[in-house]
């Protein structure tokens, strides 16, 4: 049904003929394009440019889902990519227009047969043909096809999407609150922090798989419904339960039985708890008759115990330090400085040499003043060492090469590149 | 805080598919009521090589079909009491862009339409 201001077939073509159009070229329909009535107009209506993974979910029926809070710039997450979403201006105007037909659907196949006779390319010849054409073919002719189409909104912007790293910094800060630090002091936790997986899903901007890959790598865990992080020292006391059972059950390091390990502390530890430790601490060695065994992640057990030594604040001397880590951990596990990256800075030139914990999640979160305290800290880095404290920032187009020249000051120091502050302060 | 954005199905289960009209400058209306229609221009389909043609006012202009370089999504914002959420209506793959100049119209039919 049509309503409002219509064209009639004839109105049609009075104006071919007035534009100097000859209908004889054109298809059979024409569509006339309407503004409706403010009723039809729908204001809420909004146009997102989309990338081919998008479009693919989109067709499959997957659910998308915008995420942000008010202060926050919003994203659009898929099950496991992250969007950032900008709002694009655009200088001509886009008219939408639902039932719009392109030419394909305008009776083209048939006038192309009739039309297939005047192949001339001379514009001046064609058009004078047609004009012959139109005048005698258009008496008598049926009335012409119209079909009238609304413009439902018109556009002068539209989202900008563009693939980005889930925004996941927020998450330690809400998990930080309710360290768990053992069942004889769970009493003092506030419930009403404690986050499960749908609050933290509902705050954190970033897809679902992001999000618990995430969950995984800060090892959080999830405890009566509710994710916790181990407080340093609970999960300190942990690990030494389960490796003090090496030497008592003088396993050989890749021998290391879950099943045993799991049994013989689930009076001291809750058993999530077991689970997920020797999860983020273990990995699959070898299998004999039919039983999985396990050794432990050696480098990942001597940088926690390392971190264990340097948390006093305050420097080591570096040979005591490292003598003390070399017995802290469990025979046959090897130390080594390269272990310290990202958690110990050492200081080579002093007397005597000196060792102190310098750990990323201990520094500024924004980048400037992350770069200010770093070359506060020492002036000059190599790749190596400053890597670990930067790599956070890192993207897929700026890796950590391309921060440093940007945020600080290449040289070379006795042939070795090193980095400083790009200012003076 | 989280939006959903859920998607709308025709019959057979697919997404529909929407056309924009792509034109330079602002189509004004004038102040009618705005519970009527109004009619804004024809277009109409060269049977030769399928380019559209926009007769808006005393303008004619010459366009393309054109193939989206990115495909938009068609969203609606839908308010239901205190909650708020988007529906995929359509996909917009392909416009109709008018981009060049408009030519006017001289004409010296005396008749007006």
């Amino acid at each position: 049904m049509v309503f409002g201001e219509t064209r009639t077939p004839e109105d049609v073509r009075k104006i071919i003929k007035i534009a100097k159009l000859h209908e004889s070229e054109l298809t059979e329909i024409t569509q006339v394009l309407r503004f409706p009535g403010a009723h039809k107009q729908n204001d809420n209506l909004r146009l997102m440019l989309l990338d081919d993974n998008l479009l693919k979910e989109i067709e499959a029926g997957n659910e998308l889902v915008f995420k942000g809070d008010p202060e926050e710039n919003v994203v659009l997450c898929t099950s496991n990519k992250t969007y950032d979403v900008k709002e694009a201006e655009t200088s001509n105007s886009i008219l939408l227009v639902p039932d719009l037909l392109f030419a394909a659907s305008t009776g083209l196949d048939e006038t192309i047969q009739n039309n297939s006779m005047d192949d001339s390319d001379s514009s001046f010849d064609k058009s004078n043909t047609s004009l012959n054409k139109s005048t005698e073919s258009d008496e008598g002719k049926d009335p012409r096809r119209i079909e009238h189409k609304d413009i439902i909104k018109t556009f002068f912007t539209y989202y900008e999407l563009k693939p980005c790293k889930p925004r996941l910094s927020k998450l330690q800060k809400l998990l930080e609150p309710t360290l768990y630090q053992g069942q004889e002091l769970e009493y003092a936790i506030d419930k009403s922090k404690l986050m499960n997986y749908d609050s933290l899903c509902d705050q954190i901007q970033a897809s679902k798989h992001e999000l618990e890959q995430q969950l995984e790598r800060i090892q959080a865990i999830k405890i009566d419904g509710y994710y916790r992080l181990l407080d340093f020292d609970y999960e300190f006391r942990v690990l030494s339960y389960m490796l003090d059972l090496i030497e008592e059950n003088s396993w050989a390091l890749d021998r290391i039985s879950k099943e045993i390990t799991l049994d013989s502390l689930k009076d001291l530890v809750p058993m999530s708890i077991l689970e997920a430790m020797f999860r983020f601490y273990t990995l699959e060695s070898v299998e004999e008759d039919g039983v999985q065994f396990y050794k432990y992640k050696e480098d990942k057990i001597c940088k926690f115990l390392a971190r264990v030594l340097l948390k006093s604040s305050g420097k080591f001397n570096l040979a005591e330090f490292l003598q003390a880590w070399r017995d802290s951990v469990p025979d046959g596990m090897t130390t080594d400085e390269s272990q310290l990256a990202g958690i110990a800075l050492i200081d080579k030139t002093s007397t005597p040499q000196v060792v102190w914990g310098f750990s990323d999640t201990d520094l500024p979160e924004d980048i400037n003043e992350r770069f200010k305290l770093l070359f506060q800290t020492k002036t000059k880095w190599t790749v190596d060492q400053i890597s670990p404290y930067i790599e956070c920032y890192a993207t897929e187009k700026l890796n950590v090469n391309a921060l440093l020249t940007k945020y600080a000051r290449a040289s070379t120091q006795d042939g070795v590149r090193v980095f400083s502050a790009k200012h003076m302060n | 805080m989280q939006i959903y954005v859920e998607c709308e199905r025709d019959g057979e289960g697919k997404v529909p598919e929407w056309a924009t009209v792509e034109l330079q400058g602002l189509v004004q209306m004038k102040g009618e009521g705005p519970d009527e229609a109004t009619v804004v221009g024809d277009v109409h389909y060269y049977s030769k090589n399928r380019h559209p043609v926009l007769v808006l006012g005393h303008h004619v202009l010459n366009g393309k079909e054109q193939k989206l370089e990115q495909p938009m999504a068609v969203l609606e914002k839908i308010v239901v009491g205190n909650e708020t959420k988007y529906k995929v209506k359509a996909i917009v793959k392909k416009k109709l862009l008018f981009k060049s100049r408009p030519k006017p119209i001289i004409s010296n039919v005396a008749e007006r339409v």
